[in-house]
């Protein structure tokens, strides 16, 4: 249970997805206003990381690495998340038409979002096993989620602000971004702290 | 579409177009691999050398891939040509494989190169397309090498490993960092835009255009996922 807030707490705070490895940077200026675009997005990032995750792992283990090509990973990785993405669509909409409005809409963006394959290709290849990438996944989904949500709420906020013309936009959310990276830095020391480890 | 010229295809993947700051797509790369000049020069070669073939070859069987299956065509075409780069840089850089880390195959997914293959040579000839190549890989990676200049002189105190006197000013550690990657990178654009004066709806086309999903989204075309 130690181990699993270890990763947990770790992926969401310490070495959160967005603000301190930089991947999934995207999503943050690219998503509508509306928070509803926001969580539908975040949870479907979620659901691909997980499911991904547990196919990549397998597929990694045991046809990549035994036949020595394990060098096809990337166009592997991409070609599941891409697989997983086209059947969670399908399945939603066959089974589950009620969440197609909240999550189906938003999963064909995370076949191209950095963060999924970023995980994949940090998470599968470091020789870690299945049950520790899976809680990781599940901590790098959610610190997404987190990141997403916060910077929904701070992006409202500069887009109501007066600010130069040429700074509009991009410009300014780049900044208010690296902002809340500063205060994610903070949270460097918090797992020593909390696990004496 | 209104024909240019190479030389105005060219010109405008370095400066008009400029995937990075005037387009700003890419950014996940830019922010974290730029922490030195050194290894934002790197990073850009292997874009410029990804976009370049991806172009080339997209360009070339552009009547065989079907329509309705052509972003994992696509997508298959772009990330062989990505692990050809990363191991090339395994084999002779391999100082840089630690420091570019996951980023280089993470290209696969960088909307800079997918714009070009879904917005230029899905539907032009391949010259043009190579040249277009050639604009948009040199355009991103002066633009990595500038940041990445900008944040090892605040950072760290040099520019290329060599050291550059700056006076009372102490470096700022916090540049070589992401949140030093986001702050450089937003400031760089707005003075790009200063400099090319577009609007940010002309940015806004742009990234529909780019990203591998709009065949999908809902929202292509209605001022794309900004809304």
């Amino acid at each position: 249970m130690k181990d699993f807030f270890y990763i947990i707490i770790g992926a969401v705070l310490v070495n959160n997805v967005v603000m301190v490895k930089g991947l999934g940077i995207c999503p943050l200026f690219g998503q509508g206003n509306d928070s509803r675009a926001v969580h539908g997005l975040s949870a479907s990032v979620l659901l691909i990381m997980l499911l991904s995750t547990a196919c990549a792992w397998p597929v990694y283990r045991i046809l990549l690495v035994p036949f020595g090509i394990d060098y096809m990973e990337t166009i592997v990785f991409v070609l599941i998340i891409a697989g997983l993405v086209q059947l969670a669509e399908i399945l939603i909409e066959r089974f589950l038409p009620g969440l197609r409005g909240k999550l189906g809409i938003y999963l064909p963006l995370t076949a191209s979002n950095c963060a999924v394959l970023g995980l994949l290709e940090q998470n599968i290849t470091a020789g870690r096993d299945l049950a520790y990438s899976m809680i990781s996944a599940l901590g790098t989904g959610l610190g997404f989620w987190l990141v997403m949500f916060l910077f929904e709420g701070i992006r409202s906020r500069v887009d109501a602000a007066d600010i130069p013309e040429s700074f509009r936009g991009t410009a300014s959310y780049l900044i208010a971004a690296s902002i809340m990276g500063l205060s994610f830095m903070g949270l460097t020391g918090l797992l020593d702290g909390l696990f004496g480890m | 579409m209104i024909r240019k010229s190479r030389k105005q295809i060219f010109l405008d993947g370095i400066i008009f177009e400029n995937p990075l700051l005037v387009l700003a797509m890419g950014i996940c790369p830019a922010v974290s691999v730029t922490a030195r000049a050194s290894s934002g020069l790197v990073m850009g070669l292997s874009m410029l050398f990804v976009v370049l073939c991806s172009n080339v070859m997209i360009s070339a069987l552009k009547r065989i891939i079907p329509s309705r299956v052509r972003i994992p065509c696509y997508m298959v075409i772009i990330a062989s040509f990505v692990t050809i780069a990363r191991y090339l840089i395994t084999a002779y850089l391999p100082a840089f494989e630690t420091s570019l880390g996951v980023y280089l195959p993470l290209m696969v997914v960088n909307c800079a190169i997918f714009g070009r293959a879904e917005g230029f040579a899905s539907r032009n000839s391949i010259i043009n397309s190579a040249v277009d190549g050639l604009g948009t890989g040199a355009g991103y990676t002066l633009a990595l090498v500038l940041m990445g200049a900008v944040r090892e002189l605040a950072g760290s105190g040099t520019v290329f490993g060599i050291p550059v006197p700056t006076g009372p000013v102490k470096p700022i550690t916090v540049f070589l960092f992401t949140p030093g990657g986001l702050f450089t990178l937003g400031v760089l654009i707005a003075i790009a835009r200063k400099l090319t004066s577009k609007g940010p709806a002309e940015e806004q086309k742009k990234i529909c255009l780019g990203c591998p999903a709009s065949a999908a989204c809902p929202m292509n075309g209605k001022g794309g996922c900004e809304r």
